[in-house]
This record gives C-alpha cells, structure tokens and sequence, in this order.
C-alpha cells in the first residue's frame, strides 16, 4: 500500500475538519451583545425592498433611542414555524406580527400582552385608526396589537382588455365603481364578451379572470349575495356555508368556470404563477386580488402601458352593494419578551403615522391611520388609492380574526365547488358535507 | 469479420450516443428554462408561457444579488456545509467501518436502531431539536446551525454498503503484518473507499446547502443568515419576485455543480485493484 | 481464558454504575420544583411591581404583599437578585425597582425515593458480590438486568411522586398570592381587570363564567367548568380539572368592604393558575433519566460476560470506538428528539399552550377512523412505486456515462442538475410545464394530435405527475451513488469474463449486478425511505390538492403540526408512518440481504 497516498487520505479528512472547528471558534455568534445596547428582535415577513422600507423604519427608531438596536427577523416563509418555536422556547422576539387570521391563535393563548393601558404614553390615537381594522384586535376594552397596515379584496379591471371586446368605458367608470350598479350579470356578460379565441387555436386567449379557488377570495362572493358563511357568532356553518346565499355563490362561479371563462390550471392551489403576467399583458380582464399586487403594476401604469381600473367585488342582483373582505396585520408583543417595556414602546413607533408614512413607500397595503391613508389618496393621481379606501369601507374583517381554527375551515372549504368542478356533485350535496364537518371542528 | 463488428460497435455507439443527448436534454430542460426565466421582467415571467426572453435582462442578477447581503449568506452557507461536510464523513466512515468490519455482539439490531432514525419524519423532530439548541444558547451561531447535522444515518448505510463491497482479503493481509483496527481503516479501508467518501462529501454539502428549515429556525441576525434561507425571502406569502428567485436559484446552484464537476472523478475512476491479487 | 482481575472488577462497577444512575434520577427530580421556586419568586415581584403601578396604593401595601420580603429601591438600582422593575400607570420608564428575598424553604431532597435507591444500589452490590464466587454466566445477565429496570423505574415513579407534591405546594402558594394581590388591589378600588391583572393570572368575572365568548380572559375550559359546578363559585379556593388539566382556582369579592357578599357569586373575580405540576414537571426529565441510566446499566451488564473473552473484548471495544462519535451525537441529538417526540404523541400537545394534558393512546385511535390519513398514507404508497422506474433510468445512465471522456463529464453534470436545484425554484417552472391550457407538455403533445392532458388539475393524474417528477429529481443522486458502485468493481472481473467469452448482457447479468449488489440494495431501500418521507414536491407544487389526491403522509403530518398546530396528533402520525416503513424497511433486509454471509 502506499503510504502517502494513505497520508492525504487522512489529511483531507482531517484538514478540512480542523480548519472548519477553527472557522466555528473564531467567528462570533451572530447577535454579538456589545454592554449598553439593547437589542430589541422583531419578527415579521417582510422580503425584498419591502425589507429595505422596513429597515429605514428600524434605523429611524435606533436614531430616536439612542443605546437601542433594532434587530429585523424577517422570515417571509416559515413566519409561523419560527415565531411559535421561539415563542415555545421562552425566547420570544420582542414585537412580532400579527397577522388577522392569526388573532385567535395568539391572542386567545395569552401569546399577546394588552397595550390598552400604554396607548396614552405611546400617543397611539385610536380615533384615527380605520375602527373596522382596530376592531379586529380589540377584546372589550383590550388591544393587543397596534395595526400596521390592510387591504381589501378588490377586482382589478384591465380597461383597454374591456373596451377591445366592446365595454364601454363610460360603463366600467371611474375607479372604486361600476358606472350602473356592478352585479354578477354585469360581472358574467363582460367575462364572456373578452373571452375570446383570436389565432384560432381552440383556446381562448383572452379569458374573464381567474377562478378563486380558496376561500379567502370567494367569501366576499357569499356576502354580496346576503348571506355568510357562519352563524352570527362564528360556531355554526350548516345553514350557512350550504346555505342559499353561498349556493348561488358557489353556483355563479363555478358556472362561470364551467362556461370557459377562467383558464385551466386553476386547481393547483397556490396561485397561478402566471395570473398577474396574464392580466398586465392583456390576456386577462379581472383580477382578484389585494393592495400587494399594486405595486407590481406600477411601472406599467405609470408608462402609460396598462389602463388600471379598481372595482368593487361584484354583487348579486338581489343586493344593493357588496361586502368585501379585510386582510389586517398588527405590531404585537409576548408577555414574556425580553424587554417587555421597551418591545411596547417600539411597537408604538412602528405603528406611528411616521413609521407608516415611511412604510407607504412600498406600496403593499393601506395605512391604518385614516390621516396617513387620506395623505397618501391625495398624492395620488390615478385615483387608485381612493378607489381602495373607499372599498375598504364596505368591507368587514375575516372570520380568521374572531374564530379559532379557521385555517382548517378554509382547507375543508375548498373542497366545496373542487367536487362540483372535478367531479360534477352537485353543490348542495358538497356545501351541505363540508359544513357538517365544518361544524365538528367549531365544536371543539 | 472486423467491418461488420466495427459497423456494429458503431451504431451502438452512435445510439448510446443519441440516447445519453436526449436524457441530458430531458434532464436539464427545466433548468435551463429556469435559467431562462432568470432573464425575464417580473411580469414577462410565464406570460402566456413564453421559453426565452425577449431581451435578456442581465440586471437582474446585480439586483437580485444586491437586494439582500448574498456575500455573507454564500460565506455562511459554505462554512455551514463545510463542517457538515468533514463531520459526517468522519462520523460516517468510522461508524459505517464499524458495522461493515468488526464483529461485536449485536451489531445487526444497532444497525437496524441506527437506521430507524431515517424513518421518523423530520418535521417531528424538529422542535424537540430547537429547544435543545435553544436551551444550550446556541442560537444565532455556528455551533447551532451545524452540531445537529455533523451525523448521517444516510452516509453511514453508504460505507457499510461500500466497506461490504471491498475484498476482505486485503484487510486480511494486512492484518497478518500486526496492523491494529484503527491502521487497518486508516491504511487500507478509507483509501479504497474514496468513491464513497466523494459520494458522501457530495451529497452532504448539497443537503446542507438546500438545507431551509433548520437554518431558518436557529439564526435570527442577517449575518448568520444561508443562501437558502435568502432565496425564500423572495417569495413572501403575497408577493413572489420570480425573476429574483430563479436568479438566486441559478447562482445558488454554481458552487455545487463545481463541487460535482471536481469530485466526479474520485467516484468514476474506478479503483486499481489489479496490484493486488 | 479468563481475566481474573477483569471478573472481579466488574461487577464492583455494575453496582457502582447503579448507584449513579439513580443518583442522577433523584438530582433531575430534585431540580424541578427550585425551577418553580425561583419562577414563583419573579412572578411574586411582577406582582408587587404592578400593585406598586396603582393609583391609591400605599408603598406599605406593596411589602405586605409579600411579608416584607420586598424592599423598593431606584429604578437605577435594579438587576441584582431577583426583582421586578415597577411603573408608574401605562408609563414605560420605570419607577423604582422591587428586589424580593426569596421565600427561605431551602433546597429539599426526595428522601423516600433515595432510601428506595439506596437498597437497589444495596441488592445490586450483594448479587455482584455472590457472583464474585460463582463461574460468570456465559450469556447476557438477564435477572440483573430486569432487577436495575425495575428499580429504575421504582425510583423515577416515587421521585415524580415527590415533586409532584413539591410542585403543588408551591403552585397553591402561587395562587395565594395572585389572590391576595388581587384583594389589595381591589380594596384600593382597582376594577376586576385591573386587579386582575396585577394578580398575573387568568381571570374571569364571576358574571362572566359560562358564557365562552366573555371568559377569553381564562382558559376556555376552565371557566366552563368553573361554571358548570355551582359550588365552586361561593368557595375561596379550589381546583378543577378541565381539558385535561388541573387548574388552581380562586374567588375573592371586590370591594372596600370585608367579602361578606360571597353569596351573590357574580360579584366575584375568579383566577386560576394552571399548576407548576403541569407545567414543570420533571415527568419527561425523569424518564429521560431512567433510559439513560439503564442503558449505561445495561453497558456495563453487557461488557460483563465479554470480559471473560478478552479478544472478544477489544473487538467489541474496538468497534465502540469506531462508533463513538456518531453514536454520541445521535443519541444527543436525535435519539432524545425522538422519545421527546414518542412522548409528544400520547399528549394532547399544542406548542404554544402551557399545558400538554395526557392523552394516552387516544391519539393514535384517532387515527384509526381518520380516513384523510390513510389515504394520505396510501398515496405514498403509490407514490414510492417510482422508485423502481428511477433506479432502472439511473442505472442505464450510470452505464451509460461509465466513460471519463470530456464530453461525458458534461453529460453527467446535465444529468446531475435536478438534483442541485432549488426546489422551489424548480417547481414553477414544472407547475408551468405542465399547465393545462399553455404548458409545453400539452403542447408537445397538440403537436402529434394528443389531446389535452390536466396533469395537475385531475385527481386520477396528478399523483402520476408527481411520480414522474420524483423520478426526475431522484436520478441524478442515484445515478451518482451507481457510479461510485461501479467504481468498486475490479476492472480484472470485467477481463476475466472478456477472456471467458461472455459478450456485453453476459458481463451485465454475471459481473456488473453481482458487483452492484451491495450499492442496489442501498439505493434501494434508501429511496424507498426517501420516498416515503417526501414532502417538498407536495409542499410547493400542490399542496395535496387536488381533492386529497396527491395528499402524502408528511405533507399531512406538516399541516396537522404547523398549520393546525396539533402536535400530539402530528406526532402519533409519524410514529404510526414509522412503524410502516421499519416494516418495509425490515421486509427488504430480511429478503434481499440473505447472503450476506458469503460476502
């Protein structure tokens, strides 16, 4: 045998092991704690220049307390799996963020402190904070998160996609409306007149929109049609998620889909990747979505390349208006953080107007500060941000902000119009099996 | 007749030669599209299902490289996998030597108890391992990221499986010369065994390199942060910056292909055991 | 061959080895109730501070709290000791610092469960002394061995016994003084919540109980059991069990006056406080403990008959020595996760909720009648059918690229690049491939007149998509590790045959499978676990959709854990999909490597 080939044999086992154990001593552990500073964790799901905007307001508030560090946990996947872990483990950041459909989960185990008492000394003003948004984080006189920003589920209309099949643009009117009343006839007729098939292939090329398979976009179809999808007070589905009004919400979309209006695909459950490509290049007319997709249009708006129109949620003929649905987050803090006092005072300064003027910058969603919000409306041209405020308006809060396990009500939902369009059962039988089973997990 | 088995070796040739272009291209298809899609605008991106740009977007990758600190992510995730890398081949050759060469009551079954732990699924022994580490104060730091994964039941199965395959009458020769276990398994067993041992290497440094969740749970600070960690970054619950991930992809991607194309040739060549025997 | 000097030694250190293994019982269990103890003591100066943040409370009152054990000094002077900073109403800088001596009850020391110990260690020492003079048995010592458990167990059961009575003095001293801070709030004139909230507890007003939409103050369960007996509502204190937990319970009416108005139970503020029997129980500690202990018991027993053997002796230490350093952090690092885990899933055990009531195998018979499971688990079964097809693909490119031509080198790294792939990256671009209405697949097959296939969007097709996906992510890594296999086969093999005649399919089927049987049977049985483990794909590219059809059982065990954060049925899951794949694990060994012996 040779001996020196034995010889590097070992050595590149052992060289690489002793030089990494090396590498380990001597680089320090990453959240160096230097005497004097304190560093306060928050955790959120920020990513990209989202990140950045909240960085600014991190900087700002080390600026405004000197000897403080801020540091940003981001963690745009996996947000859940690593602050329950953290949370689990006794070390828990110092602010984190609390997502509406969360509220329930956090709040209802004592994982929120209530910051009703502080809201004097943080000069947190709850008579300018958008109250349906507020509300969401209130329990009787309780807060237990200051809100950072929303949105509502809105329809993004591609005017020029509208007017090249014949939609007069008087009739998609201004931003925030429908010229004559917008009801699901008017959604159906304009759906089916831009699906076309121009190079004849067989395939539209143009479709109506695309199909909303969970139920966080199809619930505001059932509350336009005057029902819910729960009792009143959230513990009951049978006579509600199968009930008329989300029949005939189950019944017009799936109609629609069935009619060829949406593209195919759509039973893949995260969204289809390519739904805003389709809609900003004209292969679309509706899109379903909220405030985060805006940012994504800008520039095409801007250029003059995509005619943007925000519409309300279409309701049915029977109805006078639609509700919409309210996404939400808030600035919450643990009972058991580090620095309990001064996670409370940083939570008071993300949630100032000055943080949300910085954050605006982003564009991803409304400002809760009714002031913040009306300033940045102002600043805009187009009128887009109006057309949102004035839709938030009309819109109510997710039942994931009032009822435990709503994540599994969700995930059992969206076999309701699943069964209808894959394997032709009909919808009362689907809706009325869903919701008893819906019903079993509210029980508990 | 040496032109019919020229004409013959030729066009088996030629088809294995056919054969092996088609699975490449079959293979490396969706990359390459991936890699085409790292060209695109954010909204070009599968609009109407378009293969390759319309004018590449080479920006994209200064930006995307830019958008987060990826220096000290690729720095992480290299030291990260290093020490993977060296821990589980010493901790899989010794092991694996053990239960392939030495005979000691009860070796079967502990081989069977070791393999078991592959069987339990991750997700559940995750927790348990954060409020280890956690209550160890390890988070945030080297020793966190890298002390739960420095053994591999995998790579341990992989050197019993290759220590099985060498002749034992070398060992037995050198055995007769007086040479202890330990010489044994420096001298003669783990030379011969490089093809694993690149095999093993390799297949470390990619699960350490792919590794998400792990590094997500136990660092906190952008400085501890790992390149795989920051390409989730671009795909946040509401918005998903394509572009950006497929470039994150491609250029996350470079250092194990380098790594593939260099150890290839430990586990291709094939060992020359003519000298002996 | 005996070694004298080795036999009689070692029993001398079996008993030894007992003797610390229970003492390292008895040290866990002894350390728990300290824990609760200092965790009380912080919690009686949160509780001072926050009465000291009242408006109308005198500074005396605060050190009556706790019987003067508490001095209130400048906020400057904080930190040292135990102590709690105090505010002044919704301030954030704090006042003054609250340090609080605590309580002078000593360390104490389970006392019947050593004397129980201390005769193990006792037996132990007599039987190693008998077998001093008796010729050692020639197998493994199976009667000591079922002695050491027994005691182990004996010990870990009455020093569980012992901090659980520890743990419950000190919780009802807990719950007296988130009472009795209360009352002193309350006679100050602080509203229920208020007071409430200085005693740190869980609360409900007695109005309140038994309405659930009004108690998200307490427990849930708690208040409806609260409710649910009228007694407890006109009694002090009390303790009720409610999903699953015990719970200390207290009422106190508020007001300036003595309570004399106990009998109108509306009035009252309830608190409760879930133990420090539940929620520091030394239970997993301890049987942690005793494992530990009997495998180093069960060590040293085993070495005890292999000492008479002295060249059996090193092997086996030897071999111990190869293995140390992967042994040792598996069982630190994987081994405890593990039965940390097997104990999760017989808890009702939520994560973030403090207590994990038992649940015995209630979990587990959950699963029996949970159809969504079983076909999560049937999927996978279907799903690790691909294995086959991807070996046979994987081994043909091996063969395939078994030359170092350049142009091969290149091929092999096309061939490797699924496997170096972000997943996440990589699974758009194959959701996009394989779109219904555009995708390429679809496409491709428009072309020679196919009609339309819903890859992904069909119950019936979407799990063989996934298959085919699974076989092109796993190919390069197999194709690799057949590689490395090849590699081994002594090219002289290959001559040999040469010389003999054999043409191409003769020297596959009688040099390169035989060559390859070790590295098949790897490759095997490793990709049939791994394919029983896949997550990844299902995660990003259909999240088990559509209608459950490509629903696997990791995908399942993931959302039952994170997304519906039942831990406890999450865990059962694992353990039952373990014990299905050990199963096919064992079947595979027991058949495929039968001749291993001639090797």
């Amino acid at each position: 045998m040779n001996h020196r080939v034995t010889a590097t044999a070992v050595r590149s086992i052992l060289f690489p092991a002793a030089v990494s154990l090396a590498s380990i001593a001597c680089f320090p552990a990453g959240s160096g704690v230097s005497p004097g500073v304190t560093t306060l964790r928050v955790a959120l799901w920020a990513g990209g220049f989202e990140l950045e905007i909240e960085q600014q307001v991190a900087d700002r508030y080390e600026a405004l307390r000197p000897g403080t560090r801020v540091l940003l946990e981001s963690a745009p996947n996996g947000y859940e799996e690593r602050l329950l872990t953290s949370i689990a483990a006794g070390h828990p950041p110092d602010v984190y963020l609390l997502d509406s459909p969360d509220i329930p989960t956090f709040v209802d185990r004592g994982l929120a402190v209530d910051l009703a008492p502080y809201q004097e000394a943080l000069g947190f003003q709850a008579d300018r904070v958008f109250p349906q948004v507020l509300e969401a984080y209130r329990r009787g006189r309780a807060l237990f998160a200051l809100p950072k920003d929303f949105t509502p589920m809105v329809i993004y209309a591609n005017r020029a996609v509208l007017e090249g099949a014949g939609v007069d643009r008087a009739v998609v009117g201004q931003n925030g409306a429908w010229a004559s009343g917008w009801t699901w006839e008017d959604y159906r007729r304009a759906a089916r007149s831009v699906t076309t098939d121009r190079d004849g292939d067989g395939r539209p090329d143009v479709y109506g929109f695309d199909f909303p398979r969970n139920l966080f976009q199809w619930v505001p179809f059932v509350w336009s049609a005057g029902g819910d999808i729960l009792a009143p007070r959230g513990d009951r589905a049978t006579g509600y998620l199968d009930g008329p009004a989300a029949l005939s919400a189950y019944a017009f979309l799936t109609e629609l889909a069935e009619e060829g209006l949406t593209p195919g695909a759509q039973f893949v459950q995260q969204a289809d990747p390519a739904r805003e490509a389709r809609f900003a290049s004209g292969g679309q007319a509706f899109l379903l979505s909220g405030h985060w997709t805006l940012p994504l249009f800008h520039d095409l708006v801007r250029a003059g390349a995509l005619d943007l129109a925000i519409l309300p949620i279409p309701h049915h003929p029977s109805q006078p208006g639609a509700t919409s649905v309210l996404y939400a987050s808030g600035w919450a803090v643990p009972p058991n953080a580090a620095n309990p006092r001064q996670a409370i005072d940083l939570a008071g300064f993300l949630a100032s107007p000055e943080a949300q003027r910085i954050r605006a910058r982003s564009g991803l969603a409304i400002p809760t500060r009714v002031d913040v919000a009306a300033e940045i409306a102002a600043a805009d041209p187009t009128g887009v941000e109006d057309a949102f405020i004035a839709l938030a308006e009309r819109a109510r809060v997710t039942w994931g902000a009032t009822v435990r396990d709503f994540s599994r009500v969700e995930r059992l939902a969206l076999e309701i119009m699943d069964r209808r369009l894959l394997r032709g059962e009909p919808l009362e039988i689907s809706a009325a099996e869903v919701a008893r089973r819906v019903d079993e997990v509210l029980a508990r | 007749m040496p032109d019919a088995r020229n004409a013959a070796r030729g066009a088996v040739g030629f088809s294995r030669t056919l054969l092996l272009a088609f699975a490449c291209l079959v293979m490396a298809a969706p990359f390459l599209w991936m890699a085409a899609t790292s060209l695109m605008g954010q909204l070009e991106v599968f609009g109407s299902g378009r293969l390759f740009p319309e004018s590449p977007l080479w920006s994209n990758y200064p930006e995307a490289l830019t958008a987060q600190p990826f220096g000290r992510y690729f720095l992480n995730s290299l030291i990260f996998a290093t020490v993977v890398v060296a821990g589980q081949v010493f901790t899989a050759t010794t092991a694996g030597y053990a239960f392939a060469r030495c005979d000691f009551p009860g070796r079967d079954t502990l081989f069977m108890v070791f393999l078991a732990t592959m069987m339990v699924p991750a997700v559940i022994v995750l927790i348990p391992r954060f409020l280890m580490v956690d209550a160890l104060g390890w988070i945030d730091s080297y020793r966190g990221l890298v002390s739960t994964e420095l053994v591999s039941v995998w790579g341990i199965f992989l050197m019993r499986q290759y220590f099985r395959t060498l002749p034992r009458e070398l060992e037995d020769a050198a055995r007769v010369d007086g040479a202890g276990h330990w010489r044994i398994f420096r001298s003669v067993a783990l030379p011969l065994a490089k093809p694993a041992v690149a095999t093993l290497a390799l297949f470390a440094f990619i699960d350490a390199w792919k590794n998400f969740m792990w590094p997500l749970l136990v660092t906190r600070s952008m400085e501890m942060r790992v390149v795989e960690v920051g390409i989730a970054a671009f795909h946040s619950t509401y918005e998903i910056n394509w572009p950006y991930q497929m470039v994150a992809g491609v250029v996350a991607a470079l250092p194990i292909a380098l790594l593939f194309l260099f150890t290839q040739r430990y586990f291709v060549r094939g060992i020359q055991l003519e000298g002996i025997r | 061959m005996r070694d004298a000097g080795a036999a009689r030694v070692i029993p001398l250190v079996a008993a030894g080895a007992v003797a610390v293994a229970t003492a390292l019982i008895l040290a866990v269990a002894a350390d728990a109730p300290s824990g609760a103890r200092e965790h009380r003591t912080r919690e009686e100066a949160r509780a001072a501070a926050a009465l000291y943040e009242l408006p109308g409370v005198a500074e005396a009152d605060v050190v009556a709290l706790l019987d003067g054990r508490a001095r209130i000094v400048a906020p400057e002077a904080g930190g040292r000791g135990p102590g709690a900073h105090a505010y002044r109403a919704g301030a954030l800088e704090p006042a003054a610092w609250i340090a609080v001596e605590p309580r002078g009850e000593g360390r104490r020391w389970p006392w019947a469960a050593s004397l129980l110990a201390l005769l193990g260690v006792l037996c132990m020492a007599a039987w190693a002394g008998a077998r001093r003079l008796s010729p050692p048995p020639p197998r493994f010592p199976a009667a000591p061995a079922l002695f050491c458990a027994a005691v182990f167990a004996l010990v870990a059961v009455a020093a569980q016994q012992w901090a659980r009575a520890e743990l419950e003095a000190i919780s009802a001293t807990r719950l007296a003084g988130g009472l009795r801070a209360a009352g002193i709030a309350g006679s100050a004139g602080a509203d229920p919540e208020a007071a409430a909230r200085v005693a740190g507890l869980p609360w409900a007003s007695g109005a309140a109980l038994g309405e659930a939409d009004r108690i998200w103050t307490m427990p849930r369960e708690a208040g409806e059991a609260i409710a649910a007996a009228p007694r407890l509502r006109t009694v002090p204190r009390y303790t009720v069990a409610a999903g699953g937990a015990t719970y200390h319970g207290g009422s106190i009416a508020l007001g300036s006056g003595p309570p004399v108005r106990a009998e109108d139970p509306a009035d009252n503020l309830h608190l409760v406080f879930l133990g420090y029997e539940e929620t520091a129980s030394p239970a997993v500690a301890l049987i942690a403990a005793a494992l530990g202990s009997a495998l180093l018991v069960w060590l040293v027993l085993f070495l005890l008959p292999l000492a008479a053997r002295p060249r059996a002796l090193s092997r086996t230490l030897a071999a111990w020595g190869f293995l140390a350093p992967a042994a040792a952090l598996l069982v630190v690092f994987t081994f405890g996760p593990l039965l940390f885990s097997l104990w999760i899933s017989l808890h009702d055990w939520r994560l973030v909720d403090p207590a994990h009531p038992f649940a015995g195998l209630e979990n587990y018979r959950a699963l029996l009648s949970d159809g969504a499971w079983w076909s999560a688990v049937r999927n996978t079964a279907v799903f690790t059918l691909h294995v086959p097809l991807a070996m046979a693909v994987a081994l043909s490119l091996a063969l395939l690229t078994r030359e170092s031509r350049r142009a091969v080198r290149w091929a092999r790294l096309a061939l490797f690049l699924p496997s170096i792939t972000s997943v996440v990256a990589i699974a758009v671009v194959w959701k996009l491939l394989l779109n219904d209405d555009y995708g390429l697949a679809n496409r491709a097959l428009d072309a020679f007149g196919l009609g339309p296939v819903a890859w992904l969007s069909s119950p019936d097709i979407a799990l063989v998509s996934l298959m085919l996906i699974g076989v092109w992510m796993v190919v390069g890594y197999q194709m690799v590790v057949f590689q490395a296999g090849l590699a081994a086969i002594p090219r002289v093999w290959y001559d040999a045959a040469t010389v003999d005649g054999a043409g191409r399919w003769q020297r596959f089927r009688h040099v390169t499978l035989p060559g390859l049987r070790h590295t098949l049977f790897f490759v095997l049985v490793t990709s049939v676990i791994g394919s029983f483990q896949v997550f990844g794909l299902v995660y990003v590219m259909t999240e088990g959709g559509p209608l459950g059809a490509t629903d696997v059982a990791v995908y399942h065990i993931y959302r039952e854990a994170w997304e519906f954060l039942r831990f406890g049925n999450a865990a059962a899951m694992s353990w039952v999909l373990f014990g299905v794949v050990f199963a096919a694990t064992w079947l595979h060994f027991r058949f495929l490597e039968r001749r291993r012996a001639h090797a």
